[in-house]
């Protein structure tokens, strides 16, 4: 248990590390950002004496050290500052953003790790077979097409043209509950859900049941499956046993898919104007809203590296090899 | 009658375009508490008849025809869950590769508590006292039980493997190639255990392996396979003696430790492809005292002694055969001619 601690510790000490160098790469490019982050503010009729109150008011006069410093401490606290725009804590708007994202990407996920496990368990029983082929080459093909070409289609078949769903959106105008779990019981919400999480499923199913195929085929050929046999185990238990050994790499593999989701589907949101928080981001830096944009990088790549570090501890959990190698 | 018994046994591996007999009316019967070495090169179809007692052939290979009889009892045909009661209460295996014989994902100990819980109802205090008591036996420690197979050495793996064979005390062991993979000594040392077990424990024994001197210094009996068929069997005389061409062939490919002047041969050529097997003897093409008879015709296995059978035309020159079959010449020259 010594060897798991150790590995647990590593690998936290390892996450502060990367999320420092993260939030350093980030002030290194705000700062190489084109265009004054102050220009919201600052008028081309300002005086001079006006732009250096301005300057000052936002700590832009301190030394380049100090406002890192400053930068670092808030990152890490949470405290985003105020919208420019919105006047509101940018940390309330993140917040909510990311529950929208989380809203359509977590029963997205959900479903296609349950379908794709079961379709690549399929695929590696059925191995060689004509199916199994066919189904091979059109997981490829779905996993190279772009999800916003597929999004842009299926808006064109079924919303514009069928008119089964509504264009865009998170809910009907006016629809939205009192409370963000209200909001997401609705059936409204459902109906706006579908579209957005087929398009979404499209993509993100491809990557289990190729992974689960290939496992599988690999755990069906294992030599303590015949020793099981053997000892005269029910059926139940053998399959029991070659599927948690055909999961080990799925589980690494959702949490890890889970992070990206979160960042990777920017243009997704955009097409479905989901008021998610990559739709957010490209907003923010349309209108040079600094603290906002700032804050959504942050938080999608913290997100990543959150799960990326699920995904290691998992791992180590269920399979015991990895904690001590 | 004995304890196990192999009656005309076929088994055939379909392939994608035909099938392959791998094993071809083999009949062998093990005695109560006896230990039968069965010896052959890879392919001869030795595994494929341990695979077959304990009813675990890969999905494309079934027992075409024959009987497997456990205490006079037909397995070949029982159902999964009557198969189940009598694997590893009665009939336990010592797998091939203990590498990858026990799940890399739970504990030894679960493995172990797993094959008891499959068949008997004990409180966990007597699970655990019979996995003690099993380690024990196989000379490991106690404290190792609540390790991962990954933490074991190779040599450790196969005495906990044999620990897991024993825990439900069957009455025959099968044995398939249990040293393979495994460094010289501690060959030596899981060989020394199963011989234990079988002179303590009086278990009946199946020893599967290519290697004669193990057989020789284990087994009570052997039997001697080549391209899916029984060639000879016999007691140790069968060492002494041999009648069969291959029989003398593997003798004299294995040092003789109480003989260090005789020269070790080596057979020439490669079985014969399972799916082309020629007429008449199938060690014919490598045997080089092959007649035009031996290319035609079966032999058919013919008493040679007391419990001793070979499958040879020319039984009655064997003794003549075994002085020339020491000479590497002979099997040189019969390559060429060939």
């Amino acid at each position: 248990m010594n060897g798991l601690r150790w590995y647990l510790l590593r690998r936290l000490v390892l996450l502060l590390f990367v999320t420092a160098a993260v939030l350093t790469i980030l002030f290194v490019m705000f700062k190489l950002l084109p265009g004054n982050p102050l220009s919201v503010f600052i008028d081309s009729n300002f005086s001079e004496e006006m732009i250096r109150r301005q300057k000052q008011l936002w700590g832009l006069d301190a030394p380049l050290w100090l406002q890192y410093v400053r930068y670092m401490w808030n990152m890490l606290t949470f405290s985003f500052g105020t919208s420019f725009f919105q006047m509101t804590p940018v940390r309330d708007i993140v917040i909510e953003k990311l529950l929208h994202t989380a809203a359509m990407i977590v029963p997205a996920v959900v479903l296609s790790v349950v379908l794709g496990a079961l379709l690549g368990s399929w695929l590696g029983w059925r191995r060689g077979s004509r199916q199994e082929g066919a189904v091979v080459v059109g997981l490829l093909a779905l996993r190279s097409v772009p999800s916003f070409f597929v999004g842009i289609i299926v808006l064109m078949v079924f919303s514009y043209n069928l008119g089964w769903f509504p264009p865009g959106g998170m809910v009907s105008i006016g629809g939205q509950g009192d409370s963000f779990l209200e909001t997401i019981l609705s059936l409204d919400f459902l109906h706006h859900l579908i579209l957005p999480c087929l398009v979404l499923m499209t993509r993100e199913i491809t990557s289990p049941a190729l992974l689960l195929r290939s496992t599988m085929l690999e755990v069906k050929g294992s030599d303590f499956l015949d020793i099981l046999r053997a000892k005269g185990l029910p059926e139940r238990r053998i399959v029991m046993h070659a599927t948690r050994n055909a999961l080990l790499p799925l589980v690494t593999d959702v949490a890890v898919m889970m992070g990206f989701l979160f960042q990777g589907q920017v243009l997704l949101e955009i097409i479905f104007a989901w008021p998610g928080v990559g739709r957010e981001l490209v907003a923010a830096l349309n209108d040079l809203d600094y603290p906002v944009a700032q804050a959504c990088f942050f938080v999608m790549a913290l997100i990543i590296l959150l799960f990326n570090f699920v995904a290691d501890v998992l791992y180590a959990f269920i399979d015991p090899r990895v904690a001590l190698s | 009658m004995g304890v196990l018994e192999l009656r005309d046994l076929c088994i055939e591996y379909s392939l994608g375009d035909g099938a392959a007999l791998a094993v071809d009316k083999v009949s062998l019967a093990i005695g109560e508490g006896e230990y039968l070495g069965l010896v052959g090169e890879s392919g001869c179809g030795k595994s494929t008849i341990a695979k077959a007692i304990l009813g675990i052939l890969p999905r494309n290979g079934r027992v075409r025809s024959g009987e497997i009889l456990y205490r006079g009892r037909d397995m070949v045909g029982l159902s999964v869950a009557e198969m189940n009661r009598l694997r590893w209460q009665e009939i336990a295996l010592i797998p091939q590769s203990a590498m990858n014989g026990f799940d890399p994902v739970y504990t030894v100990q679960q493995q172990i508590a797993e094959a008891i819980d499959a068949h008997v109802d004990w409180p966990a205090t007597r699970k655990r006292e019979r996995i003690d008591e099993m380690f024990a036996l196989v000379g490991l420690e106690r404290s190792r039980l609540a390790d991962y197979p990954h933490q074991f050495s190779g040599g450790m793996r196969q005495r906990a493997m044999i620990a897991m064979a024993m825990v439900l005390n069957p009455d025959v062991v099968v044995a398939d190639e249990p040293t393979t993979g495994l460094d010289v000594i501690v060959q030596d040392q899981i060989l020394y255990r199963i011989k234990q077990i079988h002179t303590q424990l009086k278990k009946t024994m199946l020893l599967i392996t290519h290697d004669m001197a193990v057989v020789a210094e284990n087994c009570d009996r052997i039997a001697v396979m080549y391209a899916g068929k029984l060639v000879e069997h016999g007691a140790h005389d069968v060492f002494e003696r041999p009648f069969h061409p291959y029989t003398m062939g593997l003798c004299n490919a294995f040092p003789d430790p109480g003989d260090e002047s005789r020269e070790l041969v080596s057979i020439p050529g490669a079985p014969p492809p399972l799916r082309a097997m020629p007429p008449g003897c199938r060690f014919a093409e490598r045997c080089p005292f092959a007649t035009d008879l031996c290319r035609r015709e079966e032999p058919a296995l013919s008493s040679v002694g007391d419990g001793h059978a070979a499958a040879c035309h020319y039984i009655a020159r064997a003794a003549e055969f075994r002085q020339r079959a020491r000479l590497a010449e002979t099997w040189q020259a019969g390559a060429e001619a060939a």
